[in-house]
């Protein structure tokens, strides 16, 4: 389905090194080829840099609504370029855009990753049990599948978490991570169908390995590439997930920033401070725009066969 | 093709009673008080305790889950709390907004998403493919609600061409290009793909051989055959149309679906909330039944078994 951005074909030299690599090392080189996907994977890095070290770069308090943040009306600032003091403006309660951009990163990124990691388990889980054990629990799971794949998921993640009392960023991203598992459960079962046919797991079984062993150690190294693939551009969606949930204003609690939560804020005032929806728009863009990147440039990569 | 409607029928029916299940259990066993939730964060304890009367919550777990299932299957999807009007005759007024605003965003999303499409595919690997690639890629990370918000900004606000919300035949174009720009990306993928895949057909070689003109070829042997996965992700993409409905309604006001969730969000209205996602997850469901099976008759070569 996807297909590789540039595709010059090997040539006699890259032939002859070949040989020489691990599939490992054939990856690395052809995904650092990529250029957008090397982009990708430096927006990736600089977006978790920037939410670790949140508190160190933000130049003011993102909690902290300032007196002399709005004007004498009661209005939000304009951009004032000076970084110490209102950068990009300020929010309709006078607090730094700027700041609140740099925490927003936090928020996107642990909801990014953990709800992506909890999906990723359970999906991964069901999906290799039951492609390995196959037959009848196969089937019921298959089914299970099959019917959870048909929820709407964002209706869904709005219903369960509107019936959580007093929600926190957990919440939000269990509420995502559990309601999500149902595409990479299928993806995981063909790929451990195919995989389970391979000689060296049938040798595996022959001496004696548990069943577990056998899933863990053999199958799941193996088919690890479709894993890693789905799962960052899961994060991406995830991203974006989290975003439109905290627009509606039933993400995050307050105060917790969230670049989604800053639009809605914003839209009441795109009239006269068009920036305010502005800025986290771009930054969520660049956000989820890293993780697709990155996503696709790595099956590229690690599949170098698809689409061509 | 008789066993498989009817087990697409079956299958239909289960997953409708699966979300029935799911939605129930989500909305009364989840909360520690479902009256809590019915009613709002703010109700007095008087409001609950007849709430929890009118909910016979003292009877057995069993009873009160096949009366839901019972209100549900005769098309009662109970009162909202706030104004006390029955959920089903506000969803039932919606749901024509949202359908038809589903289908001009379809519309833009085919019209945007096509022709990128087939201009990457016959200009495959080329810089023009990669550019479109991008855009594609671009595409699908800003969020909607984002694209909507701008598009309200320089096309509704400052060039003032379009209405600025509000539900008014041009008022439609302005939410639905919001999902169509960020909702096209997939559609032009997967015909990309798909055009690739038939240009190595033997018939199209066939065509070429026997010295039909080029544009020929392109548009009568290949696109036709290609369109076949696009009409297939049109029944997968419904719900994350929906949910893509649900952020544009709400920005541009439009009193759809999305807009009457997001009210009963506001209003921390469970009941609406619960009501509005079984009929509309309840409908997805049923429209991708129709889909799959125009599909069936359409393509000869989908198996039944």
């Amino acid at each position: 389905m996807s297909l590789p951005l540039a595709n010059p074909g090997p040539t006699q030299a890259d032939l002859n090194e070949e040989e020489i690599r691990t599939p490992l090392q054939t990856a690395v080189r052809r995904f650092l080829k990529n250029k957008l996907a090397v982009f990708g994977l430096v927006l990736v890095i600089l977006m978790v840099i920037i939410a670790i070290f949140a508190p160190s770069l933000a130049p003011m308090s993102p909690y902290t609504s300032y007196p002399d943040g709005t004007t004498m009306q009661g209005l939000p600032l304009n951009p004032t370029w000076h970084w110490l003091h209102f950068f990009l403006g300020t929010d309709s309660s006078g607090r730094d855009e700027m700041s609140m951009l740099l925490y927003g990163t936090q928020v996107s990124m642990e909801v990014g990753f953990m709800a992506t990691l909890i999906t990723l388990l359970i999906g991964v889980a069901i999906g290799l049990v039951s492609g390995y054990v196959g037959g009848a629990l196969d089937n019921v799971l298959m089914r299970i599948t099959d019917v959870v794949l048909a929820f709407p998921l964002f209706l869904f993640v709005i219903l369960l978490r509107s019936v959580v009392s007093h929600p926190t960023v957990a919440t939000v991203y269990e509420v995502i991570g559990i309601l999500g598992w149902a595409g990479i459960a299928r993806i995981t079962r063909g790929q451990t169908l195919a995989a389970r046919k391979l000689e060296y797991v049938e040798s595996a079984r022959a001496v004696g390995v548990r069943t577990p062993n056998i899933l863990v150690k053999h199958i799941f190294p193996n088919i690890m590439g479709p894993i890693v693939v789905y799962g960052t551009l899961l994060i991406a969606n995830n991203i974006l997930l989290e975003s439109a949930l905290s627009f509606l204003s039933i993400g995050v609690p307050d105060p917790t920033v969230s670049w989604g939560k800053m639009i809605n804020l914003g839209l009441s005032w795109y009239q006269t401070d068009p920036w305010l929806i502005v800025w986290p728009g771009i930054a969520i863009a660049l956000a989820t725009l890293g993780f697709n990147l990155l996503g696709d440039g790595l099956s590229d990569a690690l599949n170098p066969r698809a689409g061509q | 093709m008789g066993p498989y409607i009817i087990r697409r029928i079956f299958w239909t029916i289960v997953t409708i009673w699966a979300i029935l299940t799911v939605t129930y259990f989500i909305a009364y066993l989840v909360p520690s008080d479902p009256a809590r939730l019915i009613a709002g964060q703010h109700a007095s304890a008087a409001t609950l305790a007849s709430i929890r009367r009118a909910l016979g919550l003292n009877r057995p777990l069993w009873y009160r889950y096949l009366t839901f299932a019972n209100q549900f299957i005769h098309g009662n999807l109970g009162y909202d709390y706030i104004m006390r009007r029955t959920v089903s005759g506000q969803v039932l007024q919606a749901a024509p907004l949202t359908f038809y605003l589903a289908l001009v965003a379809v519309c833009f999303e085919l019209i945007i998403g096509i022709p990128i499409g087939i201009v990457a595919a016959v200009k495959r690997y080329s810089f023009v493919d990669n550019l479109l690639r991008f855009i594609s890629i671009l595409g699908i990370s800003m969020p909607t609600y984002w694209v909507g918000s701008m598009l309200l900004l320089l096309i509704g606000f400052k060039l003032g061409w379009l209405p600025l919300g509000g539900v008014s035949p041009a008022g439609v174009i302005l939410p639905a290009l919001s999902v169509g720009i960020t909702g096209s990306a997939f559609y032009a993928r997967i015909l990309r793909s798909a055009t690739l895949e038939t240009m190595r057909m033997d018939y199209v070689r066939t065509a070429r051989a026997k010295g039909a003109k080029e544009s020929l070829i392109l548009f009568k042997h290949t696109i036709r055959n290609s369109l076949i996965p696009v009409v297939t992700y049109l029944g997968l993409d419904l719900g994350a149309l929906l949910g893509g409905l649900i952020v544009t309604e709400y920005i541009f006001n439009w009193s759809g679906l999305g807009f009457l969730l997001n009210q009963a969000i506001g209003q921390d209205d469970g009941s609406l909330i619960m009501g509005v996602t079984l009929f509309s997850a309840s409908g997805i469901v049923i429209m991708n039944f129709v889909v799959d099976l125009a599909y069936a008759f359409l393509d000869p070569r989908v198996s039944y078994s």
